[in-house]
């Protein structure tokens, strides 16, 4: 169940061009740096011109935070982020082994897991998507009702885990 | 809440915060080799000593493992400090010369090479027994390195210094290693560390070989198959995308 009063990272595949603005967005917001490999989101290009834009769910019971032995990943009730505390992070990567939809990567040179976090509240990659296939909404009902519809796609199949 | 005064700067802590994590939270640097945040102290490395006033007596602790249970002063950086760090980095240094880590506080605190004749030659030894990795070995549940031996013996290995069954090959001593003497090595689809070598499974999808068999096992929770396929992160994350795009798109599919 979403009960959150915070923002929502809200993906619309459909007005997905393909671009991967976010990518660099991403990258350069956190690493400083136009490198889409640590980027912490990734646009999935398909045929058709299908591109579906990837990034963490947050989900409300999330399998990297209950893999994670000390407490570097926990999930915030507050805002209801999935928060990383790279200072607690001891490099066994059992995150990246339980996160079902494969949207927590490692880096071995910071040696911290890396995730979307929202940027602490003003997402760049919402901020530079110029079709608005990516934005961030105030999780009011008709939000979480469409990051839901979009979540289902994903976690058919995945029934255990809570989105 | 207790109230203390560090280097000068008042601050109110919860009973029982170490003076490092005081220390910390205002920003005031200790160096520090073998403290974690992600794991219970240990004070092996004596590198964070710091002074503690406490009803007029001083006395020089080791902050990692120093609770405040009462109105205490704490100084972070006073002559006795830096003369104690001194010391702890010049005995450390006398074991691992080449370490850059270790090369990098001498110089910061203008350490002296010990004499010659004490200093460790031959084989290089980076490893500090700080213990740092057996404590995340410890944490994570497979417990699978320990100190051996005492004294100038003392050293971390595997029981009876044999390959261990329960190592998962994680590389999580490897990764915590404050002075990089836990060698990690991957070549052609094995990992080796601690002297057993791994099978690296490989990925059905796009066939790199991303972790070995008993990481996969030991997931809690489970490692999940997709479509019964063991698949890498980033494949599932492409067969998850390809899920989510079902249906959309300008082409039929077949």
């Amino acid at each position: 169940m979403m009960e959150k009063t915070e923002n929502l990272l809200l993906i619309t595949p459909e007005r997905c061009i393909g671009c991967g603005t976010c990518e660099l967005a991403c990258s350069i917001g956190h690493e400083g740096e136009f490198r889409p490999a640590v980027s912490r989101i990734t646009v999935h290009r398909f045929e058709g011109g299908v591109n579906i834009p990837m990034a963490c769910l947050q989900c409300d019971k999330p399998a990297c935070a209950a893999a994670c032995t000390t407490g570097a990943l926990e999930k915030d009730t507050q805002t209801g982020l999935v928060n990383v505390n790279p200072a607690k992070c001891i490099g066994c990567r059992m995150c990246v082994m339980a996160c079902p939809f494969g949207n927590v990567l490692y880096s071995m040179e910071e040696k911290q897991p890396l995730k979307c976090d929202h940027c602490g509240g003003a997402p760049m990659c919402a901020e530079f998507c110029p079709t608005n296939a990516i934005e961030y909404l105030p999780a009011d009902t008709a939000t979480v009702q469409r990051k839901k519809a979009f979540s289902a796609k994903i976690a058919a199949g995945i029934a255990e885990v809570e989105i | 809440m207790i109230d203390v005064t560090i280097d000068g700067r008042k601050t109110a802590v919860e009973e029982g915060t170490t003076a490092l994590e005081a220390a910390k939270a205002l920003g005031i640097e200790v160096p520090t080799l073998c403290y974690h945040e992600g794991l219970p102290p240990d004070g092996n490395c004596r590198l964070c000593q710091v002074e503690v006033v406490e009803r007029g007596r001083k006395n020089l602790v080791i902050s990692c493992m120093y609770p405040i249970r009462g109105p205490v002063e704490i100084f972070t950086d006073t002559e006795d400090v830096r003369r104690a760090r001194n010391f702890v980095i010049q005995l450390l240094l006398a074991r691992s010369p080449q370490s850059p880590v270790l090369q990098k506080l001498a110089e910061a605190y203008g350490v002296e090479p010990l004499d010659e004749r004490f200093v460790q030659k031959g084989e290089v030894d980076l490893c500090i027994r700080c213990g740092r990795c057996v404590r995340a070995c410890a944490e994570l549940g497979t417990d699978c390195i320990d100190f051996v031996s005492r004294g100038w013996g003392k050293e971390v290995d595997t029981p009876f210094r044999e390959p261990s069954m329960d190592c998962t090959g994680c590389g999580a001593c490897a990764e915590v290693c404050p002075t990089g003497a836990i060698l990690m090595t991957e070549e052609e689809g094995t990992r080796t560390i601690w002297g057993r070598t791994f099978e690296l499974v490989a990925c059905e999808m796009c066939g790199e070989r991303f972790a070995t068999k008993e990481q996969i096992a030991a997931g809690k929770p489970e490692f999940k198959l997709k479509e019964g396929r063991t698949l890498c992160p980033r494949c599932r994350r492409i067969a998850e995308a390809k899920e989510a795009g079902t249906g959309l798109g300008t082409k039929k599919k077949d």
